[in-house]
């Protein structure tokens, strides 16, 4: 068989494989994105506003996720909370039968843990980084907190967070392929099983390497142009003035 | 005297056991322009601060347009709702010009001036722009409405401020040291605006170490020394005649 028939679509190929694997790869990144970006935004305010319980909890949060292994935290979600839950359940409900915890929200929640961890470093950066006369401003007005947020700070944090955050979607985007390992068909595990199955590594291998990058190319061209739009306006890249 | 623009009475407040102001009691009657003086460190900055509660003092009474703010000791803490409220009306009140600007960054000109009044007074966005547009020609920033701050001159930023604060229709205006981040060129411009504002009648506080621009604007000049008020008057009175040797120490370095 040549190349273009282990590709193809249908029984003979792997293509429609692939192609559903890479769905699921982007799939699994899409929804662990704004899960990860909010808790890391809550985890950040957390640690600069809070109180010192809440404090010294963000603070064992991102030290400790970011202190272990991502495989490690994906196996604690995936079988620890999983035993967890059906314990819970049993000890409710004796007669109740096994809950399964999907490997698809199993990833997505220990992604967006890890993701919230790192991203509260970057928020928390962008936020010090913010000048204090910004929200001044927005209080000697009368604005409400919440207002102030909205409309005045978080467009900023944005701003000065978006090369950090860029970083990490990246990173994220290739931490999916660890979610093979609980037999979760994205697009490194397809191309796995095809070369078991194929014995082609060379040829698999080098489609999943093209589409992982061109996809990471695609992404790095759609921040450049949101970091372009977010800087209108400021003459140099500098802090909020 | 009940309806005084702002009255402020026994006002006391300290950072980390330093107490910075020392019992101040000042009133400005509508169409007041006074003027705070003093050397850095007197406490000027943060009475005025005080003011519109950015701020909070420790204790004392504030009343804006005859309404009094219940300053007790546990409000600083937990605030109930009702209270935070209050704070955003009478701060809506009294419009501030800060002294590093503090305009929004990310927002044109024109957004910058519109965006309390859509927001707060929950105005009508044409009504607004209409009355932007009008505030910033009169501050002659009108043909750079859709510049963004940074691209402006300080001058420039200071008198969008001016535009912005006016905006809000303010009972009186707070002037946190208006012209102190300018460079000296720029400094006229700003001080032509605000004196226009004086002029028509506008309420205002001003904390200011422009002495010449004091003596001719304000209607009322305090001055104060170590977190208290030690002299105040008609500006020809303390100018002319300091009975504080303080004061008369400081015009003799300034003026």
């Amino acid at each position: 068989m040549d190349w273009l028939t282990y590709l193809s679509f249908g029984d003979a190929g792997w293509g429609d494989e692939l192609l559903q694997g890479l769905g699921v790869t982007l799939a699994l990144a899409l929804t662990t994105l704004p899960v990860g970006l909010l808790l890391g935004l809550l985890v950040a305010a957390l640690a600069m506003f809070g109180g010192r319980l809440a404090r010294s909890l963000a603070l064992a949060y991102s030290t400790t996720l970011r202190g272990l292994p991502e495989l490690l935290t994906l196996f604690i979600i995936y079988h620890g909370v999983g035993m967890g839950l059906n314990s819970l359940l049993r000890w409710y409900d004796p007669q109740v039968g096994y809950f399964e915890l999907s490997p698809f929200v199993a990833g997505v929640v220990a992604l967006a843990m890890v993701f919230a961890a790192y991203s509260s470093e970057v928020w928390r950066g962008a936020w010090q980084a913010l000048d204090g006369g910004q929200r001044e401003a927005g209080q000697s007005m009368g604005l409400r907190r919440l207002t102030i947020f909205r409309v005045i700070e978080l467009p900023q944090l944005l701003r000065l967070a978006l090369p950090g955050l860029g970083n990490l979607w990246i990173n994220l985007l290739k931490d999916t392929a660890l979610v093979s390992v609980i037999a979760l068909s994205d697009l490194m595990r397809v191309a796995n099983i095809a070369v078991g199955t194929t014995k082609k590594p060379f040829l698999f291998f080098l489609v999943v390497c093209l589409a992982y990058w061109g996809v990471c190319l695609l992404c790095e061209f759609l921040l450049a142009r949101m970091e372009r739009r977010a800087n209108r306006g400021y003459r140099s890249g500098g802090a909020a003035a | 005297m009940t309806n005084a623009a702002l009255q402020v009475d026994g006002l006391y407040k300290s950072f980390a056991g330093i107490e910075v102001l020392k019992g101040i009691s000042l009133t400005a009657e509508r169409q007041d322009v006074i003027s705070i003086i003093g050397s850095s460190g007197s406490g000027k900055s943060t009475l005025l601060r005080c003011m519109n509660l950015l701020e909070f003092p420790d204790s004392g009474r504030l009343k804006v347009n005859g309404e009094e703010l219940e300053l007790t000791p546990n409000s600083r803490g937990v605030r109930s709702r009702r209270f935070q409220r209050q704070i955003e009306r009478v701060r809506s009140r009294l419009a501030m010009v800060f002294q590093s600007f503090n305009l929004w960054s990310h927002m044109t000109v024109l957004e910058n001036v519109m965006l309390g009044p859509c927001l707060v007074l929950k105005r009508n966005r044409i009504d607004v722009e209409a009355q932007a547009k009008k505030l910033l020609a009169r501050v002659g920033m009108l043909e750079k409405c859709q510049m963004y701050p940074d691209c402006l001159s300080g001058g420039q930023k200071q008198r969008v401020a001016i535009a912005r604060a006016l905006a809000m229709d303010p009972e009186v205006m707070l002037f946190d040291e208006p012209t102190s981040a300018l460079d000296p060129e720029l400094v006229g411009e700003v001080l032509k605006v605000i004196r226009e504002l004086a002029e028509e009648g506008r309420t205002m506080i001003m904390v200011t170490h422009e002495m010449r621009f004091a003596r001719e604007v304000s209607s009322k000049l305090v001055y104060l020394h170590q977190g208290r008020i030690e002299e105040q008057g008609c500006p020809e009175q303390l100018f002319n005649a300091p009975k504080s040797d303080n004061l008369r120490r400081l015009l003799a370095s300034q003026y």
